[in-house]
C-alpha cells in the first residue's frame, strides 16, 4: 500500500486546520502514523496528540520555505508514515505543489488520496472576485469542496455556490458545514463522498444517449428476428451498414466546422477577459440594441458559451432587453455559422441569409418585448459567479503568459469544449440517422404535410437535440428530404436560440422567473414570425 | 470510508489519454476514408478539404495534449463522457460503408425524386439565382481538385444519348424539359434496378443515387424504363439499358421513358453516387 498524501487547500481562517484536526480526531486514521505539513500557521493549532493510538508528526514551513519534493521523501524515510497530509494555503498555486508530487521518487512511494478545498461560504464572492483564478484552480482540481460556516445560509444561496462548483469541475463532491464538528460527524456517517456521487445514467445528456443505444440495440435485434423467422441464416447487417454510414457521414461534415467553431471561441475565451465586451458595449438604449444584434460576428462562440457573456453585460450595466437581443442573436450572426450553413444547403444559399435575417428579426423582437414588459426585479441569481468557462485552462487567464503558452492553453481549451458540446452534436447525428432508417417515410411525409405540425416538430427537435449553432445545419440537411423548408427554417432559426443545454446554462445564472419568460417569449415570436415567412415565401 | 470512495492516482492520467485516443481516433478514420476513397460513399467531395482541416486540428490538439500525459489533475474519469465518442468511432472503423439502398431511400416513385430537384431550383429562381443548367463553362473544380462539376456540352454521340457519371443528371434534366426534341432517339444508360410498388410489372427504373452534401440525403434518380423481361431483374443489380426514349406517362404525368430493348449485367461503377451540385 502506497503512502496515501491527502492535501487541504484552503485561504486564510477558511477553516481547513481545525478541519484537519477533526480528521485526526476521527477514527478513520486509528493506527496510523501520520506526518503533517503545514505550509502557512493560521490561528488554529493543529493537534500534535491524535487519539485511537495515531502517531502524529507535525511539520511547520516557514513563510519563505517552498514545500518541494524533498519534504516527503526525508518525511517518508524518517517515519515511513501510512498518510501524509499537506495544508497549503489558498493564495500558493496547486499547480506547484502538485508538480512537486510528480517527482519519481515521491510516485513510487506515495499517491494522492483526496484534494480537499475548504472555504468561507460568507467570503467566497469577495474571494472570487479579489482571487478568482486562484480559487477557481483549487475548485476544479479538488474532489471535495468544503463549504464553511453555513448556517444561517439561504437554500437558493447553497444551490448557487454548489452549481458555481460544479460547473466547474463535475466530479467534485460538495458538502456545506456549519461548524467544524459537523466535519467529522459527516465523515464518521459516510455522508461526504457518498452524496451525489456521480453515478451512470444520472444526467439527463447521459439518458438520452442510453435511450439511442437502447433504440440501436432494438432496431438490431428487430432485424436479427427478422431474418430468423425468414429462416434465413446469414443476418442481414446492411441495414445496420447503411444505418453507420449515415451516421458517420452527418459526423464528418459536421465535426469539422464543429471544431472551427471551438478553436475560434477558445481563442477568445483565452485572449479577451469577460470584462472586455461589457467595457466596450454601449449602455445607451438605441446604440446598446445595434451592438447587441452585430456583436456577435466579432465574437463568434458557441451558443453555450454565449450564456455567461450575457449574464457579464446585465452585470456590468448594459440594458436587460439589448442583453436579451445580444443573447439571441450572437450565435446566429457568428460568421462560421452562416459558413457552416451555406456548406449544408450549397444549390440553396438564400437558406444561410433568411437564416440570419430571421434570427435578427426574433432576436430584436425579444429584445423589444422585453423592453416593453420590463421585469420589475433582479433576473441575476443572486451571488452566482458567472465564470466565463468551465474549464480549467482559462484560470490561467490572469497570469502573465507568453504567447506560445496562450496558444497552448487555446489548444487545450478546444479539447476539453469539443467534448463537451461534441456529444450534443453526436446524439443529434444518432438520433436523425434513427429517424431516417427506422421511422417509416409515411409518417414522416405526414407530418411533413403538416406546416405548422412540422414547424412545430422542427423547433421542439432543435430544442431537444442542442446541437452546437456552427454544426447544425448538416442535422436540419437530413431532415429537408422529408420536411418543408419553412420549418427547416424552424429548426435553423429556434435552435441556437433556445435548446436545452441553453437553458441549463440561464438556470444557472437567471432567475427562474426570467428564463421561463425568455422561454415564451423566444418560442412564441418563433413560431409567429416563421409561420408568416414560410407562408410569404414558400406559400405553404 | 474515504479510502473507498477516491480512485488513486494513476501514473497516465486517463483523462487525456482518453482524450487523445477519441481525437487521433477521428483523425485517423478521416484520413483513412480519404486515403482508400471511401470518403466519397460517406460525404461529398466539397467536405474533404474541411476534413482534412478537422484531421489536422484533431491531432495538433492531441500533440499539445500529450504533454498533459503524467499531469496529476486526478479528476474521476468520466467514462460515459468519452464512451459517446468511442463507441460511434469503432464502429464507423469497424464497420464498412454501405451506400443507402433503395430499401432505405424514401421515394415516392419516380415524380418524387424528380419533383425534388426541380423544387430546389424553384428555389433557386425565387431567390434570384441563376440555375446551373448545362452551360458552356468549363469544370468547376472543388477545392480538392476533384472535378464534382464537370458541366459537360451535352452531346449525342454517334446519334445516341449515353448517360455516364459526368453528364446524367444533365441529361436528365435535359429529356424532361426539351422531350421533344429526343423522342424516338436511343439511349444508353447504367445504373441500378429499382422498382416500386407503384409502378407496372413490365417497369423499373435504372437508377442513380445522388448526393448533395451526404450519405443521409442520398436520393435515387432516373428515367422510368419499360421492359418486357423485367420481373426477372433482381432489385439493385447493377444493369445497363439501351433502347430508345419515348414519350411516356406516370400517374398521370408526361414524361420521357426508355422502352428498353437489351438489359445486360453491368459493372457497378467505383463510386455509387453522382454529385450534381
Amino acid at each position: 500500500m502506497k503512502i496515501q498524501i491527502e492535501l487541504f487547500t484552503g485561504f486564510l481562517s477558511s477553516g481547513k486546520t481545525s478541519l484537519i484536526n477533526q480528521l485526526l480526531k476521527s477514527r478513520l486514521y486509528d493506527g496510523e502514523r501520520i506526518v503533517i505539513f503545514q505550509c502557512e500557521a493560521g490561528e488554529e493549532e493543529l493537534l500534535e496528540e491524535g487519539t485511537g493510538e495515531k502517531n502524529i508528526f507535525v511539520k511547520r514551513l516557514g513563510k519563505d520555505e517552498r514545500f518541494s519534493a524533498e519534504y516527503i521523501k526525508a518525511a517518508v524515510k524518517k517515519y515511513m508514515p501510512h498518510r501524509i497530509i499537506i495544508e497549503q494555503n489558498g493564495m500558493s498555486r496547486l499547480e506547484e505543489l502538485l508538480l512537486e508530487l510528480e517527482n519519481r521518487e515521491v510516485r513510487k512511494q506515495c499517491g494522492i488520496n483526496s484534494i480537499v478545498h475548504v472555504v468561507d461560504c460568507r467570503s467566497f464572492d469577495m474571494l472570487m472576485n479579489i482571487v478568482g483564478s486562484n480559487l477557481i484552480e483549487k475548485l476544479s482540481e479538488s474532489d471535495l469542496v468544503v463549504f464553511n460556516h453555513a448556517a444561517g445560509i439561504k437554500k437558493e444561496r447553497m444551490e448557487g455556490l454548489k452549481r458555481t462548483v460544479k460547473v466547474l469541475n463535475k466530479s467534485a463532491q460538495v458538502a456545506f458545514i456549519d461548524t467544524p464538528e459537523d466535519f467529522s460527524k459527516a465523515l464518521e456517517d459516510g455522508i461526504i463522498y457518498t452524496e451525489d456521487m456521480p453515478s451512470f445514467l444520472s444526467k439527463p445528456s447521459d439518458k438520452l444517449m442510453g435511450v439511442f443505444f437502447v433504440l440501436i440495440l432494438a432496431y438490431f435485434l428487430f432485424n436479427v428476428f427478422r431474418m430468423l423467422n425468414a429462416e434465413n441464416i446469414s443476418l442481414d447487417f446492411s441495414g445496420f451498414q447503411v444505418f453507420i454510414t449515415i451516421f458517420a457521414s452527418i459526423l464528418m461534415q459536421a465535426l469539422p466546422f464543429l471544431l472551427i467553431g471551438v478553436l475560434i471561441s477558445s481563442v477568445i475565451q483565452i485572449f479577451v477577459t469577460r470584462d472586455m465586451v461589457a467595457k466596450y458595449f454601449p449602455k445607451n438604449k438605441i446604440f446598446s440594441f445595434g451592438a447587441a444584434m452585430i456583436a456577435g460576428v466579432f465574437f463568434p462562440v458557441c451558443d453555450c458559451a454565449i450564456v455567461p457573456v450575457a449574464s457579464r453585460l446585465v452585470k456590468k450595466g448594459v440594458p436587460l432587453p439589448a442583453a436579451v437581443t445580444f443573447l439571441l442573436a450572437a450565435p446566429i450572426v457568428n460568421p462560421v455559422v452562416l459558413v457552416s450553413t451555406m456548406y449544408a444547403f450549397p444549390q440553396e444559399p438564400a437558406i444561410a441569409f433568411y437564416r440570419l435575417y430571421l434570427g435578427i428579426t426574433i432576436a430584436l423582437a425579444a429584445g423589444l418585448t422585453f423592453q416593453l414588459f420590463p421585469e420589475e426585479e433582479q433576473v441575476q441569481l443572486e451571488g452566482t459567479v458567472s465564470v466565463l468557462c468551465g474549464c480549467a485552462y482559462c484560470t490561467e487567464n490572469g497570469t502573465d503568459k507568453g504567447l506560445i503558452d496562450r496558444v497552448t492553453s487555446v489548444l487545450k481549451h478546444a479539447a476539453e469544449e469539443i467534448f463537451d458540446v461534441g456529444r450534443f452534436l453526436i446524439a443529434g447525428a444518432l438520433l436523425t440517422s434513427i429517424l431516417q432508417m427506422a421511422i417509416p417515410k409515411e409518417v414522416l411525409s405526414e407530418l411533413g404535410s403538416s406546416p405548422t405540425l412540422s414547424l412545430l416538430v422542427m423547433m421542439a427537435t432543435a430544442f431537444v437535440l442542442s446541437v452546437c449553432s456552427s454544426s447544425d445545419a448538416f442535422i436540419a440537411r437530413s431532415f429537408a428530404g422529408q420536411f418543408s423548408m419553412g420549418s427547416i427554417m424552424g429548426f435553423l432559426v429556434l435552435g441556437p436560440m433556445l435548446d436545452i443545454k441553453n437553458i441549463l446554462m440561464l438556470w444557472g445564472s437567471f432567475k427562474k422567473r426570467f428564463v421561463i419568460k425568455l422561454v415564451f417569449v423566444v418560442v412564441g415570436l418563433s413560431f409567429a414570425v416563421l409561420s408568416v415567412f414560410s407562408i410569404l415565401l414558400f406559400g405553404v | 470510508m474515504i479510502d473507498m470512495m477516491l480512485v488513486n492516482v494513476r501514473k497516465l492520467n486517463m483523462d487525456t489519454v482518453l482524450k487523445i485516443v477519441v481525437m487521433t481516433g477521428f483523425a485517423c478514420f478521416f484520413l483513412l476514408t480519404m486515403q482508400n476513397g471511401t470518403v466519397q460513399l460517406y460525404v461529398h467531395p466539397r467536405i474533404i478539404p474541411y476534413m482534412k482541416f478537422g484531421a489536422a486540428a484533431f491531432i495538433l490538439i492531441s500533440l499539445v495534449l500529450l504533454k498533459e500525459l503524467f499531469k496529476p489533475r486526478k479528476r474521476k474519469i468520466r467514462l460515459s463522457r468519452y464512451s459517446v465518442f468511442l463507441i460511434p468511432l469503432l464502429l464507423f472503423l469497424a464497420v464498412p460503408p454501405k451506400t443507402a439502398d433503395t430499401g432505405s431511400i424514401s421515394l415516392g416513385g419516380m415524380n418524387k425524386s424528380r419533383s425534388s430537384i426541380k423544387s430546389s431550383q424553384d428555389l433557386n429562381s425565387e431567390a434570384g439565382i441563376q440555375e446551373n443548367l448545362p452551360s458552356e463553362e468549363g469544370a468547376v473544380n472543388s477545392p480538392a481538385g476533384i472535378p464534382y462539376r464537370d458541366v459537360p456540352k451535352l452531346k449525342l454521340e454517334n446519334g445516341i444519348i449515353v448517360m455516364n457519371d459526368q453528364n446524367y443528371v444533365q441529361w436528365l434534366q435535359e429529356l424532361y424539359e426539351n422531350l421533344e426534341k429526343y423522342d424516338g432517339k436511343r439511349i444508353e444508360v447504367i445504373g441500378f434496378v429499382l422498382k416500386d410498388k407503384e409502378f407496372n410489372e413490365n417497369q423499373f427504373v435504372p437508377a442513380r443515387l445522388i448526393m448533395a452534401c451526404c450519405a443521409a440525403d442520398a436520393q435515387p434518380i432516373g428515367l422510368l424504363c419499360t421492359y418486357g423481361k423485367s420481373s426477372e431483374l433482381k432489385k439493385d443489380a447493377w444493369v445497363k439499358v439501351s433502347g430508345t426514349i419515348s414519350r411516356g406517362e406516370f400517374k398521370n404525368e408526361v414524361m420521357p421513358v426508355i422502352i428498353a430493348d437489351v438489359v445486360e449485367k453491368a459493372e457497378k461503377p467505383k463510386i455509387d453516387y453522382l454529385y450534381p451540385y
